[in-house]
């Protein structure tokens, strides 16, 4: 037995007999499959369903016509009479119907050229044809088509289209049968179905022999959550893997700065429009950050005073802000170990390091834009360092982070020399990633052809945009939870 | 990067030969600056900042035909005494003391020379310049001025200021022009304006705006430049750059002596920088064998003499490089002339171990455990205010955060001192998704103890759903500290933001690192979120204090601050 239907006999078990809306409710089933189930049910005997709801019966044209003259057949009875007609004698078209209806209900015969009446068909010419009554009734009162519904007259009108039928009946009240009873209770014997298993059950296998209650496995439900790093970290962590792979170590350092490891140290004259309030955060609490070593800042003067004509002036480098880029960091690892060299340390060059973090610069912010950003920052410290070494560095790294397509072009940043900008191919255009090139030696404080410095620090949501084409990087921070589920796969 | 907008008519006239844009594009690029857009009329490009040579249509013209070889002729004569003389007075002295001028003859100005000419003195008193602070510009038609030429500062005079017909003062002309207000700090002493005058008036109210009497035109044929601000030095190298540029035009540049009290200078002095390089050294620092002959055309290509002497290659920089300093950008302007498409990658020896710093392994664990934990992971801004940080979370604001003194917006004008309000405020974005919303966020917060600055990361988690309640916060809490292999207690706690009795402190060994609980109800509406939230924070830094007596500032990021 089927589900539905064992479900329809189950919930008819103590009232025996429903409506088909309470039997609905009862049994749980849709509508279709209750009616399914009752249909296979009535069948068999096990329920009894009564129908209510009426039909509506419309006589066709041609039927109209027939209600008024009489069917054709009947015609042609008239007109065969007692006597028989000579069969050229059926000329008109309404005759040809007429004679070929007759004849398919056996009320006329052919004999040689003549029409003859048939026995049933002297007594339909007496009696008047089954069909035409039942059509004159139905023209006359709609209703009484209930009477005729199982006949073969109200079959045979249909057929012709001599009347229209539309149903509005359908099962109201459905009631068990004892056959049905019996069947349940058999059912209910042999089959008693598991909801669901427990411990009890798989412990004592008292679940053998039944049956486990079948689920809708087209059933829709919410997928579930899979709770997933940030895309950007994700893009981060790549890119830490990428720089471990070529051997270099992480560091870190801070983010709320004196200006003076922002820009100072790195050569930034300090009329750069970069230092310009516009540009960088400037802090109110801590207001300066003072560096302790004289002997650099001292040094760090000279150099400025020397290139850039101007006065420099202390109380801007200790200025506290918010660090534009993590070439602070590199900046800090660069005077820690060259100074460290200098007074005889040994290092096994070259030293290779990388730091990734995030910056912050004074951009408007609104919803869509933020003043967060990431970047990488790599260094190698070493002897007899080239261009052509950074560029062979700068290939791997991105080949790592999964940009196989770099160029590389001269550029202007104050802290190297030569100066290069990364692009990278994103489509058919070639995106800027970022800058790199040879620390300047007014920086390290040292010739170059004793020690010198490769270094880079693009961007790292530049990276997230030509690799994964997210469209808008103010997106990555503080974005709705909705959002981060869409970037699951990102 | 700053850009000017080229004349592409008047860049191919300049340059002499046919080229088609895709070439033109390659060199323009070769040489560093970056080329915006090139159409049938014009060329937008953004020149290198150091390279205010470039900035006019002439300048960049000159870089391509040397950079295309179309060009071998590094000379720039001067004929020798001076034209005219400026005598600089005592009142410029604390504002703007220096000035540097020159005089241009056999003038023949086309439309497209005076267009250029006029858009690369004003872009460079605005880029190179900073905005006329370091220097400013000056052109005067010189058929109507009358020496001798004085510059000082006067007190509040009448002239007529170019595009005007009448007479106004140095005061009404400051107060009535855009620029007047803004440049004002620039140009004025006490009651004093400063000011270049011949005998007839001013012919200029510096660094503001020109005399009609001395406006240029086409028809100028005979041109005075002045160049003011407070480096000697700058505004020097300023008068050679401008010099270089008239005479590539083909027009003849005299000399102007500026007479201080002390001492007189003559200017342009035309200075050009030479140095000795070693050909060794420029193979050491690009990675290429050059070669004598070709290290040679190579610094011509960038515009550079060049000559062998010994094993060096000498190199005579032109005086409009303003950018030169030392050997370093010649040997970069040598891999710029080889072209870096042309350097073959090099691979650097080294057997070094990478690795990771210790704290991003801890805070990965973290982050691992925490998505295991089905949290997904947020990232918020660093910049916060008063109002998100302290009073949406009732709390009082405190006085040790880190403020920003010159913030563009209300929306951040502080570093955020705890990670919770972020989250907060990204589930109340959030109220249209499907419960449960859990989301966690690793990162770092800024604070100050005794005026240094302090940054902890910190991990904060939010849960936000009808049936979010205490102990569900606290099953994540000591799921995340087992997997990282950390004992914390939960025990009675305080927090504004959080519903009393439904708080607790989290404490590791005997430093209290955070807090969980469920978050208080007006909280919530403060941040528009309509379903319970239960959440906690903690201090990884602290953490890592107290369960390995590690110091937190080091970890923290203070790897380079120096103490």
């Amino acid at each position: 037995m089927h589900r539905h239907e064992l479900s329809v006999l189950s919930a008819l078990k103590e009232k025996k007999r429903l409506s088909l809306d309470r039997l609905l409710a009862e049994s749980g089933l849709g509508r279709d499959e209750a009616l399914w189930a009752i249909g296979n049910l009535a069948s068999q005997g096990l329920v009894k369903a009564e129908r209510s709801g009426g039909y509506e019966v419309r006589i066709s044209a041609e039927g109209e016509g027939y209600v008024k003259n009489g069917l054709p057949e009947s015609l042609l009875l008239k007109k065969v009479g007692e006597k028989g007609i000579e069969l050229s004698g059926l000329g008109s078209k309404e005759d040809q119907i007429g004679f070929s209806w007759a004849k398919r209900k056996g009320l006329v015969e052919v004999s040689g050229k003549r029409l003859k009446l048939t026995g049933s068909g002297k007594r339909a010419a007496k009696e008047g044809i089954g069909t035409e009554s039942v059509l004159r009734a139905l023209s006359k009162n709609p209703d009484s088509y209930a009477q005729y519904r199982d006949g073969e007259a109200t079959k045979e009108l249909e057929q012709r289209k001599l009347i229209e039928v539309k149903s509005h009946e359908s099962v109201s009240e459905i009631e068990i049968t004892h056959q049905g009873v019996l069947a349940l209770a058999k059912e209910k014997q042999t089959e008693e179905a598991i909801e669901s298993l427990d411990r009890r059950m798989i412990k004592s296998r008292s679940w053998a022999g039944k049956r486990f209650t079948p689920y809708n496995v087209k059933a829709p439900v919410e997928p579930a959550v899979v709770a997933s790093r940030h895309p950007l970290r994700k893009t981060i962590d790549e890119i830490r893997q990428a720089y471990v792979g070529l051997g270099f170590t992480e560091v870190s350092g801070p983010i709320i700065e004196p200006a003076f490891w922002v820009f100072d140290y790195l050569f930034v004259p300090q009329d750069h429009p970069a230092r310009d309030v516009q540009d960088t955060f400037f802090l109110g609490r801590p207001k300066e950050i003072q560096v302790e070593d004289r002997s650099l800042v001292e040094r760090v003067m000279k150099e400025h005073e020397t290139a850039w004509h101007g006065e420099w002036s202390r109380q801007v480098a200790m200025q506290a802000v918010a660090r534009t880029h993590t070439t602070s960091v590199s900046g800090r690892y660069i005077n820690k170990i060259i100074g460290e060299m200098n007074a005889g340390k040994k290092y096994e060059l070259p030293i290779k390091l990388f730091t990734v973090g995030r910056n912050l610069r004074n951009e408007t912010i609104d919803p869509k834009h933020t003043a967060d950003f990431y970047q990488h920052d790599g260094i190698v410290i070493g002897k007899g360092l080239t261009l052509a070494n950074l560029f062979d560095i700068l290939i791997k790294l991105y080949k790592g982070m999964g940009i196989g397509n770099l160029r590389f072009k001269p550029m202007y940043y104050p802290f190297v020399e030569p100066g290069v900008q990364l692009l990278g191919k994103h489509g058919d255009e070639w995106v800027e990633l970022g800058g790199a090139g040879i620390i300047r030696k007014e920086i390290t404080g040292i010739e170059r052809s004793k020690v010198n410095v490769l270094a880079w620090g693009p961007g790292v949501e530049r990276i997230l945009l030509v690799k994964k084409e997210i469209e808008s990087i103010a997106e990555l921070y503080g974005s709705s939870v909705g959002w981060l589920r869409k970037m699951q796969g990102v | 990067m700053p850009v000017t907008i080229h004349n592409k008519r008047y860049m191919l006239k300049l340059l002499g030969f046919k080229i088609d844009d895709k070439e033109l594009v390659r060199n323009i690029e070769n040489m560093g600056p970056n080329v915006k857009r090139i159409d049938s009329k014009e060329v937008e490009v953004e020149y290198p900042a150091n390279r205010p040579d470039m900035i006019s249509t002439l300048g960049l013209a000159r870089a391509v035909r040397y950079y295309m070889r179309k060009s071998r002729d590094f000379k720039y004569e001067i004929k020798q005494g001076s034209e005219i003389a400026i005598s600089v007075g005592n009142h410029v002295s604390g504002i703007r003391p220096y000035i540097a001028a020159l005089v241009v003859d056999n003038m023949q100005l086309g439309e497209d020379d005076l267009l250029d000419i006029i858009n690369f003195t004003e872009k460079l008193s605005n880029t190179y310049g900073r905005q006329r602070t370091r220097i400013a510009l000056g052109l005067h038609d010189m058929k109507d001025v009358k020496g001798p030429l004085t510059y000082d500062a006067y007190e509040d005079e009448e002239f007529v200021p170019l595009g005007s017909k009448a007479k106004m003062k140095y005061s009404s002309v400051i107060n009535s022009d855009r620029r007047g207000r803004k440049y004002v700090g620039l140009c004025k002493s006490g009651d004093r304006y400063v000011a270049l005058k011949d005998k007839k008036g001013t012919m200029s109210l510096i660094p503001i705006i020109n005399s009609e009497r001395t406006r240029v035109s086409a028809e100028t044929k005979r041109m005075l430049v002045d160049i003011t601000g407070g480096t000697r030095e700058i505004i020097e190298r300023v008068a050679d750059l401008l010099a270089a540029d008239f005479m590539d035009r083909g027009f003849a540049v005299g000399r102007v002596e500026i007479r201080y009290r002390e001492s007189s200078r003559s200017l342009p002095k035309m200075q050009s920088q030479q140095f000795s390089i070693p050909l060794k050294q420029l193979d050491d620092e690009i990675g290429v064998a050059i070669g004598f002959n070709n290290a040679i055309v190579l610094a011509n290509k960038m515009g550079h003499e060049a000559a062998l002497v010994g094993r060096n290659i000498r190199v005579t920089a032109p005086a409009y490089r303003l950018d030169v300093i030392n050997e370093q950008d010649i040997i970069e302007d040598i891999a710029v002339g080889y072209g870096y498409d042309y350097i073959q990658p090099v691979p650097v020896a080294s057997a070094a171990m990478g690795q990771l710093e210790e704290k991003s392994r801890v805070n990965n664990a973290a982050r691992d455990a925490m998505t295991g934990l089905g949290f997904e992971e947020a990232m918020n801004s660093y910049l916060t205010n008063e109002e998100t940080n302290f009073t949406k979370m009732r709390h009082a604001k405190e006085s040790e955060y880190i403020n920003i003194i010159n913030p563009r917006s209300g929306l951040a004008t502080m570093l955020r001192t705890w990670v919770l309000p972020s989250l907060l405020k990204q589930l109340g974005q959030s109220m249209h998704d499907s419960f449960p919303l859990r989301i966690f966020e690793l990162d770092m917060t800024f604070g100050i103890e005794r005026n240094v600055p302090r940054e902890t990361y910190h991990l904060a988690a939010v849960s936000c759903h009808s049936q979010a309640n205490f102990n569900e916060a606290k099953a994540s809490l000591e799921g995340l500290m087992q997997s990282l292999g950390a004992e914390c207690e939960v025990v009675e706690g305080e927090n504004r933001s959080m519903i009393e009795g439904r708080c607790a402190t989290v404490v590791v060994g005997k430093r209290n690192i955070g807090f969980l609980g469920e978050v208080h109800p007006e909280v919530l509406t403060s941040f528009g979120i309509e379903e319970p939230v239960v959440g906690f924070e903690i201090d990884l830094t602290g953490w890592l204090d107290a369960a390995y007596g590690k110091s937190g500032a080091n970890l923290a990021g203070d790897a380079g601050r120096q103490s």
